[in-house]
């Protein structure tokens, strides 16, 4: 990154302290950050206060990805960057091996620092890891704890009781996903 | 969720903004809502309950739970409660399952949520599906109907139409769907005389309960008769049995056409010459023995 003298930089350092330097046009593709250095208030180092380091190297991977992208477009006769479906594969590969907790933080982060497209990604992974599963194996996935007291949770039971059972209807669906 | 409980969820998921989590929701299938997220815990439930599938913006089309399997209502209308009664939005339009029998109280929540809507189309009034206790619990906050639509059964059309009397001045169409004898029509005539506009396509009615409504509805400027069944002032009763077996039809009478034909507009598939109902008329009743 150092070797591009003649490209302005941005600093941004992470909530564990780790600061990283990148070309400003990466840094733009986050719109909090475009906003920020566009009004001109943004400090020597941009403190993004919620990310952690590692999750913010993925979230600069994705925007080094998109700047390419961008400036590779204007070569090339093809100048809508890649066609949906190498854009669809690219999404799975980058979003690929992101575990539940990963992916909460590149929800929060990109939702932070306002980036559509890797927002989408990310919720896009959520509702595939959701899709089909029952109450029990989303929680151990997302490592979420169940907070309903005994009886709301008793209640619900009988309410739905199916919802708990093998049902077969569900199964299937569960199954097949 | 204030019941002093300590937030439990692990510390990353709490940091995602509970607005996304609801997009991120609106994305599943109801199924998937329904059977899965809203048992996770209770921000998850919270999130659901926001989701499309309960708050589609300023209309509330319930017909889709007529849709969901059986098993899936039950969980759909709890979130739906919830939903009504944490958020606040008014409805300018809503329409009622047509098949499932909702909760009365998730009902009156639905009404006491809608009082600008000016059309209703209600599922059958009867004793078991939307009675007219409910109906009177819910009507004072319908009170700027102007068109209300719905199917009765022979106990309810008059106490439905009655609660229309006390409850919404500004009536202008009534669609009411079901039998149309002699009692029924006195009780519009009596009860919503200034109605514009009346609907009873597809209803069993008798030839002087017509009568009744040409002549006692003066500003009375559309009727909609299409797929209507005329028939016998006696025995209605056994008139429904009779239709129903395909015989018993009375082609309308000629003094009755041509009062029909001082109205601005008139609705009407032409009786024994209309392809879905002439199979009623085949056989004169006259020449049945009962």
């Amino acid at each position: 990154m150092s070797e591009s003298t003649e490209k302005k930089m941005v600093r941004l350092r992470s909530s564990d302290g780790e600061v990283f330097e990148v070309e400003e046009s990466v840094a733009k593709v986050a719109k909090t950050l475009q906003d920020m250095l566009e009004e001109d208030c943004a400090d020597a180092v941009i403190p993004i206060t919620c990310v952690r380091a590692p999750i913010l190297t993925k979230v600069i991977d994705y925007c080094k990805d998109q700047v390419m992208i961008s400036s590779s477009s204007s070569t090339t006769n093809n100048p809508n960057e890649r066609t949906e479906q190498e854009r669809k594969a690219w999404g799975q590969k980058f979003m690929e091996g992101v575990d539940s907790s990963t992916l909460c933080e590149l929800l929060v982060a990109s939702n932070f620092l306002n980036i559509e497209g890797l927002l989408n990604l990310g919720v896009d992974k959520m509702v595939s890891m959701i899709q089909g599963k029952y109450p029990q194996e989303i929680r151990d996935m997302f490592n979420v704890v169940n907070d309903f007291t005994p009886e709301e949770e008793e209640e619900i039971r009988n309410q739905n009781a199916w919802a708990f059972e093998r049902d077969p209807y569900y199964k299937k669906r569960s199954s097949s996903k | 969720m204030e019941k002093g409980k300590k937030k439990a969820q692990s510390p990353e998921w709490s940091q995602l903004d509970s607005d996304l989590l609801v997009d991120i929701f609106n994305r599943l299938t109801l199924t998937d809502l329904l059977a899965g997220v809203s048992h996770v815990c209770e921000d998850w439930r919270m999130a659901a309950s926001k989701t499309r599938f309960f708050l589609p913006g300023t209309g509330l089309d319930l017909r889709l739970v007529d849709a969901l399997p059986p098993k899936e209502i039950a969980i759909y209308i709890n979130l739906l409660r919830s939903c009504l009664l944490t958020e606040t939005t008014q409805f300018d339009h809503v329409q009622l399952p047509e098949e499932v029998i909702l909760p009365n109280d998730v009902v009156i929540a639905i009404a006491r949520r809608s009082t600008a809507v000016k059309s209703l189309q209600l599922p059958q009034i009867s004793v078991n599906h939307f009675s007219p206790s409910l109906l009177a619990k819910t009507l004072p906050f319908w009170t700027n109907l102007t068109s209300f639509e719905a199917s009765s059964s022979r106990s309810t059309a008059v106490a439905c139409i009655r609660l229309l009397n006390l409850h919404c001045n500004n009536l202008a169409h009534l669609g009411l769907y079901g039998l149309i004898e002699k009692r029924q029509a006195q009780a519009i005539v009596s009860y919503l005389p200034g109605i514009e506009s009346l609907d009873i396509r597809t209803s069993f009615f008798s030839e002087s309960a017509l009568d009744i409504i040409i002549d006692g509805l003066k500003n009375l400027k559309k009727l909609n008769l299409r797929h209507a069944i005329c028939g016998d002032d006696d025995d209605m009763c056994d008139f429904t049995l009779k239709v129903l077996q395909g015989r018993g039809a009375k082609k309308l009478k000629k003094e009755v056409r041509d009062k029909l034909k001082s109205l601005e507009q008139l609705v009407y598939c032409g009786g024994e010459t209309c392809r879905s109902c002439s199979w009623f008329y085949k056989v004169d009743v006259d020449h049945i023995h009962v």
